[in-house]
């Protein structure tokens, strides 16, 4: 009897701490969300740059007034074309089918290719946009017709499958074709062309395609707006429909299919940032993590994904991108929440990647937990490559010199590191000097190595050494 | 006196039922502390060999090949970093890719990525708890489902499966991690022999030459490698050459390779296991002797694409010659 008020206060400490955080939650996310927003038409499950049927003979019935459309639109007289543009708008889908065919016959002229595409163009109904998007992933196609091919989609009143257009800016290797492209996506609300002009603007293949992306340029901008000044319409349900189904790509086997959905979801307007923050739950652990990385890539876009974020440092396999992630957006707020992944202890992953964070954010407040860090010697490594972007470059470039020289560490993150700091100070000319120029191939090991030598030798003479 | 040899007996008799007992009931041997591996250098301290041949291997080298970091952008194609510095792969188990890793992504595929267990143990060949890295027997190891998280981001279980390899059961370690010296009680070879050893690419693939109809007419027969010939689609490239006997310069014949997604020009040649492909020379110079080679080459692209030098830039594989 005299035991009862230990068993008493046994019973008390046993079961859960009562300031446990809870877990997190992980369930289903990605598919229930398919289920609410079904496709308009279903898309097709790879987007691989296969040959399109460009051979294909025709057998899709042809009706007269489809014979009609594409004669008129083949002639020079407005307002001959003007009429078959009307009469476009009316087909019904079976010539939609057969309006594709001509379009990704080789055999036809291209007069009737390039009018397939503008009746493509005039018809509402989504099947011709469909045909229109399908046609661009064969790049064996004349890059003309392509151009011809995006112009109209822009043309068109409504378009459903913004994403899918958006993907031709990571694989189209025509200049103009990738003008139109940035031109018809701001038609339709989308900047994601901007930063593929700016690219042009410098290395288009004449003048000519350099001052018509420069002209383009100008225009989407003083159109839309900078992109933090004008906020985005909420989403037509169709356009969400379409980001989960990008979405639902990020758990594909496929890195490439992965890396295409992460193109074009970051892309997106800002309101695909809720939808990924929501996938940061879902119980595929693939999906989590590349929503994450989307989030990421977004930069200071997807700063409202700041809270999910954190509270996603909670979830093993999802901290260190959550952490990555956290630096790209910058802002400022969440250094204290990394600088305490720093000592996380169990997962030197989340630990490398709260310090790489930490130096992405740009806030130098952290140099002094930064350079708190004296243990594991991986994590050490990560502290100085951070501070080099915080401006503690002169500390750190001798630990940094002795990686770049090979002491296990990643030579290349240090020769990276080392040359922002180079670069800021007499011998940046130099440094920049010692770059491989791609022009000139794959850098083979032993360049890189008489590389990496002449990149120290500088160091050491920065340093007084 | 029999009193006092009774008693001794009787001790004896209970002593020795003592220690028979405690064998039998004793509490089994603790297990060693978790320790938390950070380092494949830390494997180092009680499995060198393996580590030395680990640290030859490619496997070491994956995220510092300079190779590797180019065709990458210097891993700025940001998918190559999952399987260059993954997680363990029993994190998120077989068949299924791997995560990217953050921290000591120099050590690239390293010893943690392979046999690093969920719960803290390490994936071995035999169970010993007492040990520090607690090894557990885990047949995974030995299955090709184990190499496919990373190995299939490039075809090349994908090729393996529809090889009759496949059906014979004989799959990736038999062939990229053969036992030390031929012997299973010496363990395998960390060393992973691939694409980067000669040898085993010319045990992959025979080459032929034979005159036939005015023409010279060249085999390539795989006739070992268990996926197509080159694997590691789009990244390797194998190359016919054929030269007059007693000039310097090759002449380019075909190609073996699986372009990019923008070489839109290019179609797939990869050689399927046990498939042979049949080029003819049809060449006013092909009349008199003339050499013929296979060279392999782990970068698909040449310095010079219009007069490619192989014998700098390439592996040479097999050469025959052949009389007028």
């Amino acid at each position: 009897m005299r035991w009862w008020p230990l068993l008493l206060v046994l019973a008390a400490c046993s079961g859960e701490p009562r300031n446990a955080a809870p877990a997190y939650r992980l369930e289903p996310v990605v598919a229930p969300a398919q289920a609410r927003h079904p496709l308009t038409l279903p898309l097709a499950a790879a987007d691989t740059g296969a040959a399109a049927d460009t051979g294909a003979a025709a057998d899709t019935a042809r009706s007269e007034l489809l014979e009609q459309v594409l004669g008129a639109l083949g002639e020079r007289d407005e307002r001959l074309k003007t009429l078959a543009r009307k009469d476009a708008e009316q087909l019904p889908p079976a010539e939609i089918a057969a309006l594709r065919e001509v379009l990704q016959d080789a055999a036809e002229s291209d007069s009737r290719r390039g009018a397939a595409a503008e009746a493509l163009g005039a018809s509402p109904l989504p099947e011709a946009e469909l045909a229109l998007l399908e046609f661009l992933p064969d790049l064996r196609t004349p890059a003309w017709l392509r151009a011809v091919v995006i112009f109209q989609w822009g043309r068109r009143a409504k378009n459903l499958y913004l994403g899918k257009a958006i993907l031709r800016l990571k694989y189209e290797p025509d200049d103009e074709a990738v003008i139109w492209l940035a031109d018809a996506l701001s038609r339709h609300g989308s900047r994601a062309g901007l930063d593929g002009l700016e690219v042009l603007m410098q290395r288009a293949r004449t003048e000519e395609l350099r001052a018509l992306a420069a002209e383009r340029w100008q225009a989407i901008r003083s159109e839309t707006g900078s992109p933090s000044a004008t906020p985005d319409a909420p989403p037509a349900s169709e356009r969400v429909a379409e980001a989960w189904w990008w979405i639902g790509k990020l758990a594909d086997w496929d890195l490439r299919q992965v890396d295409d959905a992460r193109f074009v979801l970051q892309r997106l307007p800002d309101w695909v940032v809720p939808l990924l923050c929501e996938c940061l739950h879902d119980s595929n652990v693939y999906t989590r993590v590349h929503a994450a990385q989307t989030l990421a890539r977004m930069g200071a876009r997807a700063r409202p994904a700041g809270a999910a974020l954190l509270e996603a440092l909670a979830e093993r396999q999802l901290a260190p991108t959550a952490a990555e992630a956290l630096g790209m957006l910058g802002d400022a707020g969440v250094r204290p929440a990394l600088e305490r992944c720093l000592n996380a202890g169990g997962d030197p992953d989340l630990a490398v990647a709260a310090a790489m964070a930490l130096g992405s954010l740009g806030d130098a407040s952290a140099l002094p937990a930064l350079r708190a860090i004296a243990a594991p010697p991986d994590l050490v490594f990560a502290t100085q490559l951070a501070r080099v972007r915080l401006g503690d470059g002169l500390a750190v470039a001798p630990a940094l010199l002795q990686a770049l020289e090979g002491n296990g560490h990643d030579p290349e993150a240090a020769a990276t590191a080392l040359g922002e700091w180079m670069r800021q100070g007499a011998r940046k000319e130099q440094w920049q000097a010692l770059l491989h120029d791609s022009a000139r191939g794959i850098e083979s090991a032993e360049q890189a190595a008489v590389r990496r030598i002449a990149q120290a030798r500088l160091v050491r003479e920065e340093l007084g050494l | 006196m029999q009193a006092s040899i009774r008693i001794f007996a009787g001790l004896l008799v209970s002593t020795v039922a003592a220690l028979a007992l405690y064998q039998v009931f004793q509490p089994p041997e603790a297990p060693a502390q978790a320790r938390q591996f950070t380092s494949s250098q830390e494997c180092a301290q009680c499995h060198a060999e393996p580590f030395r041949e680990w640290q030859d291997s490619w496997h070491s080298r994956s995220w510092t090949d300079p190779d590797v970091r180019a065709l990458s952008n210097d891993f700025a194609n940001t998918d190559c970093i999952d399987c260059h510095a993954p997680r363990p792969v029993f994190e998120t188990g077989l068949a299924n890719r791997v995560l990217p890793r953050a921290a000591r992504r120099a050590e690239g595929v390293d010893c943690i990525a392979c046999h690093q267990l969920p719960d803290g143990g390490m994936a071995g060949t035999f169970d010993r708890p007492d040990a520090p890295c607690r090894p557990q027997a885990r047949r995974e190891l030995a299955q090709v489902e184990f190499c496919a998280p990373c190995h299939d981001q490039h075809k090349t279980v994908t090729q393996w499966r529809a090889s009759r390899y496949a059906a014979q059961g004989i799959g990736c370690i038999d062939c990229h991690m053969p036992y030390r010296n031929g012997d299973p009680n010496q363990g395998r070879d960390h060393t992973m022999h691939g694409g980067h050893d000669i040898e085993l690419v010319r045990k992959a693939v025979a080459l032929r030459a034979q005159r036939s109809s005015g023409a010279v007419e060249v085999e390539i027969e795989n006739v070992g490698a268990g996926h197509h010939f080159p694997t590691d689609e789009r990244s390797r490239a194998a190359d016919v050459f054929w030269r007059p006997k007693g000039e310097t310069a090759w002449r380019w014949l075909y190609r073996f390779r699986s372009p990019y997604r923008h070489e839109v020009e290019l179609t797939d040649t990869l050689l399927p296991a046990h498939a042979t492909h049949t080029l003819r020379i049809e060449d006013e110079n092909a009349g008199g002797a003339l050499e013929v080679a296979l060279f392999y080459k782990l970068t698909p692209y040449w310095k010079t694409p219009a007069a490619p030098d192989p014998e700098a830039e390439a592996k040479l594989v097999h050469r025959v010659e052949l009389l007028p």
